[in-house]
């Protein structure tokens, strides 16, 4: 009984939900900073995304007509409790060397649920610009997913013995040093970064959201609270992948000693990378997102692949 | 009586009863039905446990050739019956609501009782020839159950293709079974125990296996399910091809693989690539098409080939897996099925781009769809992911073990999930969600009888995904374990390192309320209606045009380079075993066909040019024989 109230606390507030979703909203005041420096502006204070979501939650809740009103409200909510639930099992995985459910396939198909729930969400509020938006949504998961699950099995096929375990992946990595010490691996990292644009609808993958042809897309009607849960959840998605990656390729969270210094370093590194790419790029058709994904980035996460299986 | 008889005798008989039952009568049949069935329920669940038992009788007897009627209850076939009857039962009362004045209903129950008694037949039988009896009935009856379909040209092509396609396959496992018979001398299942090693043992189980693929519907022979699916009722659909025939075709896979035939890995192999192939082209097939019941069917393709990667890997996970993803399989996709009949029976079509936003009329059929679709598509926490967990970790081991190729197989199987995702996406979105086109207004949710088999294989999704342990321990484990050899090292043990679907579900349902009170927070109280937006305009009054049809959502994938070329081939029945069988046999008839041209001397002329060709052919042997002689 002690360990499921430790759980659900783990789950509500640290490692999960709570403390998720701050860290998260720390990351995008990071993001938001370095855009507004990338443009030569000022950029917002630090509680800025604060203040946003607060004020989000004190707005009116607007419903269009013709939309189905509870598959409209909930689909977001359910997109919020998955990224929750990642984030738990990573973080107990790597403070207590053991999480409920350490297993890296849970975490693949939980991580395509947020954007799972935005697509039913938009499907649901009846909006013809929502409903490309999640079609393109749709298109993009499929078009990122190929590449990205052959690049965190090419972490898989370099440990020994192979494992879907985290714990296993973790152990490994402490015992050999980090995976990526491996050419295998820093190219299914570079892939998986890329995947990680898409997964956040990050430019140059924007695409479900088109703020310039869809107006939001798939965020198209969500207004108030709804909106907030939206926001939040893409927040805490900015926070749990690098997580995810540092956990799969290098080493881990470290929360003792100098360890605390590097685990942050490397999760400022991998967030800046994301950042950067956001700034740089403008965004492509859906098209060619898919083109791109199931060409040359599936053709590299294979050429990975194929190295860690030699042995590189 | 002796108790195993009872679920085949009891159906026949009640499938007898209402054949004679005038057409005119109403209301007895189904009492009939319904009563046959659950009797045979009941005596199944009795059943289940009491393993082994064996009936055994001379059937017939031709001199030293005597055939016996020898039935084997095992751990693997009391399960499989059970769950045979129980979707006999569901779909019978589906189709109490579901069959229209203009199906012949007589018929219809009568077939649906045949099935379920050739099927627990073929389940039980323990001679090889019994089954096959079986078998060739179970495909004689989903002839002329295709042929009930109310659209009659297209019912009637599927039911031939079908006929054809599985009579074909049967031809296979009668030969297969006509070879054990002159080579080994038995045809009890539980006495061979053939190695696979030289090309006669390989012959025989590639035949075998040709059987049970086809009945199941992996690729190659998979094509009979769409072309079925377009003529046939659709509660036939939901219980012939989606479950009966996906249990039947996986057991007798398994049976043979893991048990008759010891296996080596070359055979292994080709099954994994039969799994693999079949998950990603049936799914890709499924994303472009724009009729329910037939982008259903690809489903039921694509799925098998999860059953036969799992069986392929020849690890006991995987092996459980594969099972586990045989029920699973069975339960959802005739949930999605009945729910498709429930769209076709209130809506009165099933052309996706003529359907829209029916979720607010028809919550319980949106409801169940939904969790079947996300079921089917392996999302967490419903059924299929645990089962697809199990094959993808037996792919991880087999990798473990040296397999260098195993990541191959693995993301073709993670990959087809996604693109089961995204098809289902396109069906819950342009069935359910988006605008209601004005002409379905009226649309209203089915009766009862629909209903509830709808929900209780819904349920059964949630149920085997939230305490996998407990089908997996009762059903599955036992199987992979207990009577059937399975000749793979190493203990299932799934309790270590398991997925634990319990918890997960339980943080993700508190992550939903803590969702909830975030909006109680914000003024959720307060929510009003609005406009649509779009981009400012002012909606017109009718929302007819705002209605996105689901048709073209995946256009882009099908334009992509290397894609297009693939889904024109496969328009034209490129990949089709039986379209280009036709082919071939029409290429041989027409050339042929310039023969006959209808001039009587030319066919004399021919006649004398044969008879010249036989005296030659019979003299020459007749000289060699007195050559010899001498």
């Amino acid at each position: 009984m002690a360990s499921t109230l430790g759980l659900v606390l783990n789950f509500l507030i640290f490692p999960g939900l709570l403390f998720t979703a701050v860290v998260g909203l720390l990351t995008q005041w990071v993001d938001r900073k370095v855009s507004a420096r990338v443009q030569w502006r000022v950029g917002p204070p630090w509680f800025q995304p604060f203040a946003d979501i607060l004020k989000l939650l004190g707005k009116e809740i607007i419903i269009p007509e013709g939309a189905r009103r509870t598959g409209f409200l909930l689909a977001p909510l359910a997109g919020l409790a998955a990224v929750g639930v990642v984030s738990t099992m990573l973080w107990l995985v790597n403070i207590h060397g053991s999480g409920f459910v350490g297993d890296l396939i849970g975490v693949l198909y939980l991580l395509t649920i947020p954007s799972l729930g935005m697509i039913i969400g938009a499907s649901a509020s009846g909006n013809p610009l929502a409903s490309v938006g999640a079609s393109r949504e749709m298109k993009l998961v499929l078009a990122y997913e190929l590449p990205f699950v052959i690049a965190i099995f090419t972490a898989v096929t370099k440990v020994a013995p192979m494992t879907l375990r985290l714990e296993g992946i973790l152990e490994y990595q402490a015992a050999n040093g980090v995976l990526l010490g491996n050419l295998s691996c820093i190219i299914a990292f570079v892939v998986a970064i890329l995947c990680a644009q898409a997964k956040l609808t990050y430019p140059p993958f924007d695409i479900p959201e088109a703020e310039t042809e869809l107006m939001d897309g798939t965020h198209m009607e969500y207004s108030g609270a709804a909106l907030a849960v939206v926001k939040l959840s893409q927040a805490m998605m900015l926070f749990t992948l690098p997580i995810f990656f540092i956990t799969i390729f290098w080493g881990g969270v470290v929360l003792t000693g100098w360890g605390i210094l590097y685990t942050i370093v490397k999760y400022v590194i991998i967030v800046t990378i994301i950042v950067l790419i956001k700034n740089t790029n403008p965004r492509v058709r859906i098209d060619q997102a898919v083109r791109f994904f199931w060409g040359p980035v599936t053709v590299l996460a294979i050429i990975g692949m194929v190295l860690a299986i030699v042995g590189l | 009586m002796p108790q195993i008889l009872v679920p085949i005798i009891v159906p026949a008989i009640a499938g007898g009863l209402c054949l004679l039952i005038p057409r005119r009568v109403k209301g007895v049949r189904e009492v009939i039905t319904l009563a046959g069935l659950v009797w045979a329920f009941v005596a199944a669940l009795q059943l289940f446990g009491q393993w082994p038992l064996s009936f055994t009788r001379d059937w017939v007897v031709f001199g030293d050739l005597s055939v016996q009627f020898d039935l084997l209850l095992s751990h693997f076939s009391a399960f499989i019956i059970v769950f045979v009857v129980l979707f006999g039962l569901v779909v019978a009362l589906y189709s109490m609501s579901w069959l229209s004045k203009e199906h012949d209903g007589r018929r219809y129950y009568t077939l649906l009782l045949w099935t379920v008694a050739a099927s627990v037949g073929a389940v039980l039988s323990n001679n090889l020839l019994l089954l096959l009896i079986f078998w060739e009935a179970l495909t004689a009856i989903l002839f002329f159950y295709v042929n009930m379909g109310r659209k009659k040209a297209e019912a009637a092509e599927g039911a031939a293709k079908s006929f054809i396609m599985l009579g074909l396959s049967d031809a296979a496992l009668f030969l297969a079974v006509a070879l054990i018979w002159v080579r080994f001398g038995t045809l009890s299942m539980d006495q061979l125990s053939i190695f696979v090693g030289d090309g006669a043992t390989i012959a025989i189980y590639v035949l075998m296996m040709v059987g049970a693929i086809t009945k199941a519907g992996a690729m190659p022979f998979h094509t009979w399910i769409p072309a079925a699916a377009k003529g046939a009722p659709t509660p036939v659909m939901a219980l012939l091809p989606a479950s009966i025939d996906k249990l039947l075709g996986i057991y007798l896979l398994a049976r043979i693989s893991l048990d008759i035939f010891n296996i080596g890995p070359a055979m292994q192999l080709l099954l994994m690539i039969i799994g693999a192939v079949t998950i990603i082209g049936a799914v890709l097939m499924a994303l472009i098409q724009h009729d329910l019941k037939v982008l259903l069917s690809y489903h039921a393709i694509s799925q098998v080939g999860y059953m036969v990667l799992g069986i392929g890997t020849g690890v006991p996970i995987g092996i459980a897996g594969g099972l586990f993803h045989m029920l699973n399989h069975a339960i959802y996709k005739s949930c999605l099925f009945l729910t498709a009949g429930s769209i076709e029976k209130q809506a009165g079509t099933t052309e996706i781009s003529k359907l829209g936003g029916l979720a607010r009329a028809m919550p319980i059929t949106f409801a169940a769809c939904a969790v079947a679709a996300f079921a089917i598509s392996g999302v967490p926490p419903f059924n299929g992911f645990v089962s697809k967990w199990m094959v993808y970790s037996g792919l991880v081991e087999l990798g473990a073990r040296g397999m260098s190729t195993y990541w191959i197989f693995l993301v073709a199987a993670l990959f087809g999930s996604a693109l089961t995702l995204a098809s289902f996406v396109k069906v819950l979105y342009s069935g359910f969600l988006g605008q209601r086109p004005s002409n379905l207004a009226n649309v209203r949710e089915a009766p009862w009888p629909m209903t509830v088999p709808m929900i209780v294989l819904a349920a059964l999704c949630v149920l085997f995904g939230v305490w996998a342990k407990f089908p997996i321990d009762t059903f599955i484990n036992p199987i992979v374990h207990g009577s059937v050899v399975t000749g793979a090292s190493g203990a299932l043990d799934v309790s270590v390192g398991f997925w634990d679907p319990g918890v997960a579900t339980g943080l993700i349902i508190l992550g939903i309320l803590v969702g909830l009170a975030v909006f109680g927070v914000g003024r959720l109280t307060t929510r009003r209606t609005g406009h649509i937006f779009i981009g400012g305009h002012k909606p017109p009054e009718s929302l007819d045009a705002m209605h996105v049809t689901g048709t073209g959502f995946y256009n882009t994938i099908r334009e992509t380079k290397g894609l297009k070329g693939m889904f024109a081939n496969a328009e034209q029945g490129i990949f089709d075993v039986y379209e280009m069988g036709g082919r071939l046999g029409n290429v041989l008839v027409q050339s042929l066909r310039s023969a006959h041209n209808g001039v009587l001397s030319t066919y004399l002329t021919w006649a004398v040019i044969g008879l010249g060709a036989m005296v030659f052919a019979l003299l020459s042997v007749l000289l060699k024989q007195l050559v010899g002689g001498r």
